[in-house]
């Protein structure tokens, strides 16, 4: 049976009757294929919930789940359980004594494959030097077979040792949503990359006080002299209906951080397993200055 | 298979048996066409059968034969072998009249013979008969690796496609070229 020798109307057919992971497969085959899925994606994305990776970086493995819009919703956590069923690819560190690789191109970038029956699913390997390429190279290609319509996550587990923290690894990936990291959106704040016109934040996190003292060391803090005392932050709370006088708790803190685009100053604290962060209208020096 | 409404010859198409109606209900005259394939054997198929595939269906409508019209002149497919257009036809008697079931376990199991049934099924316009017939391809290469779909679907490398368009390109200018040098000499 020779694919190619159908009417375009009838391939397409066949391609709107194959599962996700078959389409994946398939788009793995040729360029040609890839070409005759992406013409069909609008069927393909329309049944896709969301895509997630699950990045495990104690061991460096990240699974890949597509999660079906069919697939009901968990009642608490309004997203969708996820099984083995629903993964798509797992992407792991070489194993050099592997030898049944095959590689592919992906994007122009050639990429190490098993298909060994023992999953269903292909397993990409990459190596460490190597590692945010293969990643951008694959998600690139999801992009162009699931569409960029498509919800895409990227997630790690919980991790509760603070010596297992910080080896962190966050792929710059297009299109995609990162639940991990107080530190993503800290950082993405000190260089002016998001949430420019945030005043105040409370963030309640799993994590207990002696963990977020270590995401305040990741994030390199700045300090107020000891002997000084910190001006206290507090804003109108929005959030308070019944009370339109409401304020913020005060937060009155030594530690702080610096937007490197204006200069500008948030105090940063973190009490119990909640991170605070209160935005002042001042410069670093005009912050210093109300410090006594 | 509906051997009752089939016949074996253009010449003289066997009578159809006709079910036994409904006492209340009013007897509507069931009107036949006729058509034959590749190796010529004529089959008689009702109109309602017939109503599957938006071709016939239009041919029907467009030309507006009367019965004698319809035996005298069977609706030729000579792109499609016997063997196939017998497989459509029964599948439209089986399902004349009835809404389509969501699966067909009854397609042909091998390769070459969907390919030609899928082939066959699109130009007759057949609707829920390709959908059946595209699953069925589809299921062909479920969860296979890239490797044993290229086998099984005959998918050429990118090596192979990019050198099938640098052929088809040279053939095309080769072509365009003769027929400007065809076009000089005429204007000669």
């Amino acid at each position: 049976m020779i694919l190619s020798k159908y009417p375009f109307v009838v391939q397409k057919e066949i391609i709107d009757n194959m599962n996700h992971l078959d389409l994946l497969l398939l788009s793995f085959v040729s360029k040609n294929m890839k070409k005759l899925i992406v013409s069909s994606q609008k069927m393909t994305s329309k049944s896709i919930r969301s895509i997630e990776y699950q990045y495990d970086r104690l061991d460096g493995t990240c699974v890949v789940y597509l999660l079906d819009e069919r697939k009901p919703l968990e009642e608490y956590y309004e997203r969708s359980s996820r099984t083995v069923d629903d993964v798509i690819m797992r992407i792991v560190k070489l194993d050099e004594d592997e030898n049944d690789n095959v590689q592919f191109n992906v994007l122009g970038k050639m990429i190490d494959f098993r298909f060994d029956g023992e999953y269903k699913y292909p397993v990409a390997s990459y190596h460490e030097w190597d590692k945010e390429s293969v990643f951008q190279s694959i998600h690139n290609h999801f992009l162009d077979v699931f569409g960029d319509a498509v919800e895409y996550n990227w997630e790690e587990p919980d991790w509760k040792d603070p010596e297992e923290c910080f080896v962190p690894f966050i792929p710059k990936l297009k299109n995609v949503s990162f639940f991990v990291e107080l530190i993503d959106i800290v950082n993405r704040w000190k260089l002016g990359e998001a949430f420019r016109i945030l005043e105040y934040a409370q963030i309640r996190t799993h994590h207990s006080t002696q963990f977020l003292l270590s995401v305040l060391d990741e994030i390199e803090v700045k300090f107020i002299d000891a002997l000084r005392q910190p001006p206290t932050h507090t804003v109108r709370d929005c959030l308070s209906w019944g009370n339109k006088n409401s304020h913020t708790y005060p937060l009155i803190s030594h530690r702080y951080i610096v937007r490197a685009t204006d200069n500008r100053v948030a105090s940063v604290d973190v009490m119990g397993g909640t991170f605070l962060i209160g935005v002042w209208d001042k410069t670093e020096e005009e912050f210093l200055k109300m410090a006594r | 298979m509906s051997s009752t409404e089939q016949g074996t010859s253009s010449a003289a198409p066997a009578e159809p048996t006709t079910a036994p109606e409904s006492a209340a209900a009013p007897e509507v005259p069931e009107s036949f066409y006729y058509v034959h394939g590749k190796d010529k054997v004529v089959h008689k198929v009702s109109a309602g059968a017939l109503q599957h595939s938006a071709l016939i269906h239009g041919m029907i409508s467009n030309l507006g034969y009367t019965e004698e019209q319809a035996k005298a002149n069977p609706f030729p497919f000579e792109n499609i072998d016997g063997d196939i257009l017998q497989m459509v036809v029964d599948w439209c008697n089986q399902h004349k009249g009835k809404p389509t079931p969501p699966e067909d376990t009854n397609l042909p199991k091998q390769k070459e013979k969907l390919f030609d049934l899928v082939l066959a099924v699109n130009y007759l316009e057949i609707k829920e008969l390709l959908t059946y017939c595209c699953k069925q391809v589809a299921m062909m290469v479920k969860g296979k690796s890239p490797e044993e779909i290229r086998e099984i679907w005959m998918i050429p490398t990118d090596a192979e496609d990019e050198a099938a368009e640098k052929e088809a390109k040279k053939r095309a200018g080769k072509e365009a070229a003769g027929e400007t040098a065809a076009a000089a000499g005429d204007a000669k």
